[in-house]
């Protein structure tokens, strides 16, 4: 394998693991890296000769190393890139080489965002790719129960279990995952109650200060009076079923029927 | 260490990087991953399709190829042709996997149909554009003479003044498209051009010619087929090749003739001038002038083989030409003068000088070519044939005769028809000269129907027909009924059908002179309409028109009959407008029904120029009107196959209320379809299973008139289960359409024809069937053995091309349904199946042509001996009941004779003596007639053995000779020593032949067309036996 290429990754490593990576040197060396590999022949080689299984190593990990990266920048497009880019080294490439460590980090983090997005059936799909003695590992164990939290509609031990998540590379979808609850709830509260105390509010929406409430409450174009909230956008317009209409059509269907037969 | 991908989605993953590299990298491995992964490359098609559409992208045409072959396998061939050819370079032509197959032929189509617009429209527009040059010159010109010419158009319009309006609404808009496609015509994909050039130069490289030359054909590239033409090695076969697909196949009017001019200039350069197929394009480029020059120019030649050619040609001409057509040929031909017979000088006879010897030649060749021209050499030549070769069955009808009750008149009307069907041609009326007794016995509309019969039996019998028919024709003072005076004109029309120069005034004059005698003006009508078919005449033309606006039913039909027959082809707008508007206005059906076929018949042949007359007939709320609208589309598009003509047939068969335009739908289609007559039993297989009985009748008529004469198993097949039908009127129609699938078959080629023949019989003599199925049987078993046994039923000439006549006769026949003697109208469609070898001078000289097949695979039906047989013994054990009673009867006779002569003897003892005497010779009758028929039966045996031990693989035939549809393919001409036919395909018909030894003396064939006379001598009742007198 050529040596620039080898230089090239190294930095990229450097680089990645740095902190607080600098976005733009990094897109621009794992583009780079992306080029030579592809001009080396080992990204996404053919399958029809044999392969290198160090040349897989090395691309794979250089993948990893850019899903990492991704998180680091929080580029959730660019990570949903590069976890698809590295997964066929999991799952084709990687059938006969040593797992990687990160596998099961990278592959943990990928069904975390598709929770965040409450993307469900892809997450089931994904899950299903897992080995199941995996499922037993922190990384893809905390996906399950934040799961079947989320089903059972159990918000607070969402947030009691998000408190450690098993990487601190999981922030960052916690947070989403977060946001996304916060939303679903505020749905729901828009339209269950006409008006909320705001220290109640605070805790159904699980923030953290009432000024958190309020500058929601802007945004919302709610208003707050004596420590009140009211939901005032409660759509009247909001479509009932047409039940005389219905009911006259599917009698008239029944008397057709009855025509034909 | 080897991998199976399951996903592609991190190559997909690629697309979305910045880099242009790696996008192209991804697409590469897409390019090669796609025949797996299309399904999961297809979510993320946008993206492929997006960059294709970026100007900037540096792979754009790999984008392109990518996103071609993901939507093949989606299945949206449109969107991956379109890519494909984005894809420039990359969609390799020369590949053979299946994508490029599919898209190449997908191309192909598009090319095709595309091309096929855009030259109807460049068309269009040629046209218009003329059109215009002309109204330029004209107002240039002259303004008036313009508006005057307008006021004609209009009055030529066909249709009534509102639906003109609408017309020129449609025309209005029709232009405004064409406006606005000239200055955004749809142009050809220039890409799709190269790819379809790209493939003809593979197919040359691969020498496939034929393949190429189809496809060029139907993508309207003459370019190409010219190419090909000039490429091939052996351009002579490529040329007939293309000669006959591009008549056969190419349903554009313009385009066809645009091909055959071009295949024109092509023969015109060839170094040997085929003459025969040069004559043939310009027969349907309509090209009299260099017709008649090249006729001209042939028989100044001095080989002889120039001058058979041009007999040939003639006689190719007079097959396949039309009337009208014929006549302008013949006045351009030049009119040699006379030479003067030379002056004898001081009592030495002189001699015509070497040039006045050659005038004299070429005016006799001239005038042989004429008499070609005009018919009369085919029609006596044919006029013979059948009268040579006549192998009437007579005993089969005596048998179905016998079994039909005299007393009704409509079954017996039938046997005379049948009989006329049978000798139709042959000019042998023994049958009924045997018969005149019980003819006598025939009144009203029987008597006409026996009267014409024997026009059909003297058919072309053009010289003597008129003496023949003498004692039955009108003759001023009253006379014979109007019934035979009718049915001897209708006889008369028959005999010169397509030839009345002759006749027409007398006819004419027959219809002026009856006072309204609605018989008399029926048969005179027909017999006008038959004898100046398609002449186009308008003095006649308003002769019968008179009579149909008399309003009378019987006359009216025949003169809307007669009108659509005169103006048969020519399509005048006046004719039908005037037709239309009376179908209107009279209460008559019969004159409705007989008009509106009549106007069909107008419309023959001028396929799109129709279609607005029959969306307009077939829209009509009166339901004969919308009949004759089926039957214009038959008669407009026959033998086109056209695709929409046979799609609203369809739609009509099934849809209509009215049971009579349904059946017309489905006969129609056998109109279409006749060239094609192996895809009719498909076609109508549902049909014929429908629940409608008139539909099912139709059916049958249409398997009849296309597959007749061709025993074809499916048609056969479609049929049985009708001829046992649970409508009578259904298994009418199957039967007449058995008999005519099945003419000319021998038990031996088709062993069915022996169980039709016997189920005619059958349900003839079943007391309980009903009469109209017995009428089937009865035409069926006329139709079968029809002319003698030697023609059969086409509606293509020989050559291939529509038979005007034929067509005509098989749609006025199936209008028998209403108007039984109109099915004397199928004789129209009789083509004898002839080899007449003809030499210089027009006379058979003795020729042999070999038939590579066993004798007894095309031989005659073998005549009716063993039913015969059986008759006969049945007729013995009757005779012998009668002869004794005749004995008796003379016994009492004689006893009185002897009493008054002998009166002394005793008259027991005479008895007991004569008795015993009679014993005797009855006893020995007997014996001897047993032993003749065993030793018949012996013989027969014994031959049959022969036949199967020593049956010769082929076989000699004589000039004349019936060779049948399916034996011309069996036929060599290397067997006679002498003579050569000119036109080498030419199988059958009417051929030329060169005369290889000249010098010899030629032995003719003996021609004696007066065998009337003799067969009647020879008919005549045998003297009776000698018999012993008892004088005692």
């Amino acid at each position: 394998m050529d040596e620039q290429l080898f230089k090239l990754s190294k930095e990229f490593k450097f680089q990645v693991e740095q902190k607080q990576p600098d976005s733009i040197a990094c897109k621009k060396l794992l583009t780079k890296l992306k080029i030579a590999m592809a001009e080396e022949g080992i990204l996404f080689p053919g399958t029809d000769f044999p392969l290198d299984p160090k040349n897989i190593v090395f691309t794979r990990d250089v993948l990893e190393l850019a899903v990492i990266m991704s998180v680091k920048l929080e580029d959730m497009d660019l990570f949903e890139r590069q976890v698809s880019q590295v997964k066929p080294y999991y799952f084709d490439y990687g059938t006969e080489i040593k797992k990687s460590e990160n596998e099961l980090l990278i592959l943990g983090m990928n069904l975390l965002y598709l929770l965040s997005l409450n993307r469900i059936g892809e997450f089931h799909t994904e899950l299903e790719l897992i080995e199941f003695e995996s499922r037993s590992n922190p990384f893809i164990k905390f996906n399950l129960q934040v799961e079947e939290l989320l089903l059972d509609g159990n918000y607070l031990g969402i947030q009691t279990i998000c408190e450690n998540p098993p990487s601190d590379l999981y922030s960052v979808f916690v947070s989403r995952l977060k946001l996304s609850i916060q939303e679903l709830i505020l749905d729901c509260t828009n339209k269950s109650y006409k008006s909320l105390d705001l220290k109640t509010a605070k805790d159904l929406f699980m923030m953290e200060s009432i000024e958190e409430v309020k500058e929601m409450a802007k945004t919302n174009n709610w208003r707050i009076v004596d420590n009140k909230l009211f939901f005032e956008n409660l759509d009247e317009d909001e479509e009932k079923i047409p039940t005389n209409k219905v009911i006259r059509e599917i009698i008239g269907y029944a008397k057709e029927l009855e025509k034909i037969i | 260490m080897s991998v199976v991908l399951s996903t592609a989605s991190g190559i997909i993953a690629l697309l979305d990087e910045p880099d242009n590299d790696l996008k192209t990298y991804a697409l590469r491995k897409l390019d090669s991953l796609v025949d797996q992964f299309w399904a999961e490359i297809s979510d993320s098609i946008g993206k492929i399709e997006a960059l294709y559409e970026d100007e900037e992208f540096p792979s754009r045409t790999l984008a392109a190829i990518v996103a071609s072959k993901v939507y093949y396998h989606l299945g949206f061939l449109d969107d991956s042709l379109l890519f494909a050819l984005g894809a420039g370079q990359l969609f390799d032509v020369s590949q053979r996997d299946e994508f490029t197959r599919t898209l190449i032929s997908k191309s192909f189509n598009d090319y095709i149909e595309k091309r096929n617009v855009i030259t109807e429209e460049e068309h269009l527009l040629k046209l218009k554009k003329q059109e215009e040059e002309k109204n330029k010159k004209q107002s240039i010109f002259n303004d008036e003479e313009e508006e005057e010419e307008d006021s004609e158009l209009e009055n030529m319009l066909i249709d009534s003044d509102e639906d003109s309006e609408q017309d020129e609404g449609l025309y209005e808009t029709k232009n405004e498209k064409i406006m606005l496609e000239k200055t955004e015509i749809e142009e050809i994909d220039p890409r799709l051009e190269k790819i379809i050039n790209s493939v003809f130069r593979r197919c040359f490289l691969e020498k496939e010619f034929k393949e190429a030359l189809g496809i060029a054909i139907e993508a309207r590239r003459i370019d190409i087929i010219k190419e090909i033409i000039e490429m091939v090695e052996n351009p002579d076969e490529m040329l007939t090749y293309c000669l006959t697909i591009s008549r056969k196949y190419i349903q554009s009017r313009w385009y066809r003739q645009e091909v055959l001019t071009m295949l024109l200039e092509v023969y015109e350069t060839r170094p040997e001038l085929d003459y025969i197929n040069i004559c043939d394009i310009l027969l349907f480029l309509n090209d009299v002038e260099r017709l008649s020059e090249i006729l001209n120019d042939l028989i100044l030649e001095k080989t002889k083989e120039s001058h058979l050619i041009a007999c040939q040609i003639g006689f190719d001409l007079y097959e396949n030409a039309s009337q009208h057509f014929l006549h302008e040929l013949t006045l351009l031909l030049p009119d040699p003068i006379p030479v003067n017979k030379p002056v004898e000088k001081d009592g030495i006879v002189a001699e015509y000088s070497p040039m006045e010897q050659k005038r004299l030649e070429y005016i006799k060749k001239m005038d042989q070519l004429k008499s070609i021209l005009s018919g009369r050499t085919t029609i006596n030549l044919h006029l013979q044939f059948l009268n040579r070769n006549n192998k009437t069955d007579l005993q089969n009808l005596i048998r179905l005769k016998e079994k039909t009750d005299s007393r009704h008149s409509l079954l017996t009307s039938m046997i005379v028809m049948a009989h006329g069907l049978l000798n139709c041609g042959t000019t042998s009326d023994v049958f009924l000269r045997d018969n005149l007794g019980w003819l006598a016995n025939i009144s009203n509309w029987s008597k006409f129907c026996s009267t014409a019969s024997l026009g059909l039996i003297h058919k072309g019998h053009l010289d003597k027909g008129f003496d023949v028919l003498e004692p039955y024709l009108p003759q001023g003072s009253g006379g014979s009924s109007p019934y035979s005076e009718g049915g001897s004109l209708y006889a008369l029309g028959l005999i010169n059908t397509n030839h009345g120069e002759e006749v027409t005034p007398f006819l004419l004059e027959a219809l002026k002179n009856c006072q309204r005698n609605n018989i008399i003006q029926h048969g005179a009508c027909l017999g006008i309409g038959l004898s100046s078919m398609a002449v186009g005449d308008m003095q006649i033309y308003e002769e019968l028109r008179g009579v149909l606006y008399n309003d009378d039913a019987v006359a009216g039909e025949a003169a809307g009959i007669a009108m659509g027959l005169l103006m048969l082809g020519t399509g005048n707008g006046k004719a039908i407008q005037e037709m239309w508007n009376y179908a209107h206005q009279t209460e008559h059906e019969k004159i409705i029904r007989g008009v509106s076929v009549g106007i069909s018949l107008i419309m023959y042949g001028k396929e799109q120029e129709a279609e607005g007359l029959i969306e307009q007939l077939s829209s009509d709320k009166d339901s004969i009107l919308r009949y004759g609208a089926m039957f214009t589309i038959a008669m407009a598009y026959a033998g086109t196959s056209n695709e929409k003509a046979l799609k609203k047939l369809l739609h009509v068969a099934v849809s209509d209320v009215n049971d009579d335009v349904r059946r017309a739908a489905v006969i129609a289609i056998g109109f279409l379809l006749f060239k094609e007559p192996k895809q009719v039993p498909k076609t109508l297989s549902l049909l014929a299973k429908s629940y409608n009985n008139s539909v099912r009748f139709g059916a049958a008529m249409a398997l009849g008139i296309t597959c007749a004469g061709t025993a074809n198993k499916d048609a056969l097949e479609l049929l049985e289960p009708l001829t046992k039908d649970l409508n009578n009127i259904v298994r009418q129609g199957a039967l007449i359409a058995t008999g005519m699938v099945l003419m000319q078959f021998n038990e031996k080629q088709e062993p069915k024809v022996s169980k039709i023949k016997d189920q005619f019989y059958e349900i003839v003599s079943d007391k309980y069937e009903h009469k109209m199925t017995k009428m089937g049987a009865i035409l069926g078993a006329g139709l079968i053995d029809a002319g003698g046994r030697n023609v059969t039923i086409s509606m293509q000439t020989t050559t291939g091309e529509n038979d005007m006549a034929a067509i005509v006769g098989l749609a006025i026949f199936s209008q028998y349904w209403f108007w039984h003697p109109l099915t004397y109208f199928i004789s129209l469609a009789f083509q004898p199946t002839a080899l007449i070898g003809l030499n210089k001078d027009l006379n058979m000289p003795k020729f042999v042509v070999k038939s590579n097949a066993k004798p007894s695979v095309f031989a005659y039906p073998s005549p009716l001996v063993e039913v015969k047989k059986v008759e006969k013994k049945v007729e013995t054990a009757v005779l012998s009941v009668t002869k004794k009673e005749q004995r008796r009867q003379e016994e009492k006779a004689e006893k009185k004779k002897l009493e008054k002569d002998n009166s002394e003897m005793d008259s027991e003892e005479v008895d007991e003596k004569k008795k015993e005497e009679n014993k005797k010779i009855i006893e020995e009758e007997e014996s001897t007639e047993n032993e003749k028929e065993k030793e018949k039966e012996k013989e027969k045996e014994e031959e049959k053995e022969k036949e199967e031990e020593k049956e010769p693989k082929e076989e000699i035939l004589e000039n004349p000779t019936r060779i049948t549809l399916d034996q011309r393919k069996y036929i060599t001409f290397d067997v006679d020593p002498r003579y050569k036919p000119v036109k080498e395909s030419a199988k059958f018909g009417i051929v030329m032949l060169l005369d290889t030894k000249p010098d010899e003396t030629e032995e003719l064939v003996e021609i004696s067309l007066d065998t009337t006379e003799k067969k009647e001598e020879e008919k005549e009742p045998e003297p009776p036996e000698p018999f012993e007198y008892f004088s005692d």
